[in-house]
């Protein structure tokens, strides 16, 4: 029998994940180009946000790396 | 230099007098919510454990630490979509009139004038709560002549001096009309 790669799991969840992200990213983004000049906190938010981000999602590598 | 808010719809003469949010508490509450979310799984997690590990079963180390980022990634977002709701909804008080910017979900965004000064009858405010009391935040209550009678701005900071600027740029805009 073909062992199971438990990975195969994992990878819809990343997927799900990094979708998530990307509409988020997307829509702050607008409005940071948009209505930047009303919303100046978005300039620290951003970057804030995106290091997070990455972070966690190098984590979730981690985590299927591991398996 | 911070550069000044103007809407497509300004007219020349018009300009901000003060930029209205709610105040910084309101996201406080729904940070310590998220972070409360945060710690589920520390809970959650030895729990679900010990019902697998009777049942014979073992989970990878990778598994944890996976689905312990994904939660995480989750309510970092969530974070920042709370973020977006509290500090993209405003209320602009021009020298004409106030503007009311209303941010619904990610791209539903709803500018539109509240009122003009002229139609402003009343302005009150009040403190409703303990917290409320001591951070200085509460509602402004603002009664027109126009069909939708009552406003209601809910947990605004310093809501006193937001009235006070509301009450001298009513009152130089119809001593100005008057003149005309």
């Amino acid at each position: 029998m073909v062992p199971f790669d438990l990975a195969i799991v994992l990878w819809p969840f990343f997927w799900l994940a990094l979708v998530a992200v990307f509409f988020y990213g997307f829509s702050l983004v607008y409005h940071w180009v948009r209505f930047g000049t009303m919303y100046p906190l978005v300039w620290i938010a951003l970057p804030v946000y995106v290091i997070g981000t990455v972070i966690l999602i190098g984590a979730m590598l981690t985590g299927i790396a591991a398996v | 230099m911070k550069k000044e808010i103007r809407l497509k719809d300004f007219k020349p003469d018009e300009h901000v007098l003060i930029v209205v949010r709610h105040h910084w508490f309101i996201f406080f509450k729904d940070i310590i919510g998220i972070a409360l979310l945060f710690f589920v799984p520390f809970f959650a997690v030895p729990i679900l454990g010990i019902f697998i590990t009777a049942g014979g079963l073992q989970i990878p180390t990778g598994f944890g630490f996976f689905f312990a980022s994904f939660w995480a990634l989750i309510l970092w977002q969530m974070l920042f979509a709370r973020w977006t709701d509290y500090y993209y909804d405003i209320w602009i008080v021009t020298n004409w009139r106030i503007i009311d910017v209303d941010q619904k979900g990610f791209f539903n965004r709803d500018t539109a004038t509240l009122f003009n000064f002229e139609q402003i009858q009343d302005i009150s405010t009040y403190v409703d709560t303990v917290i409320g009391t001591f951070l200085d935040y509460g509602c402004i209550q603002i009664q027109t002549a126009a069909a939708k009678r009552e406003f209601l701005f809910k947990s605004v900071s310093n809501p006193r001096h937001v009235e006070r600027v509301i009450r001298n740029a009513q009152e130089k805009f119809l001593g100005l009309k008057s003149r005309l």
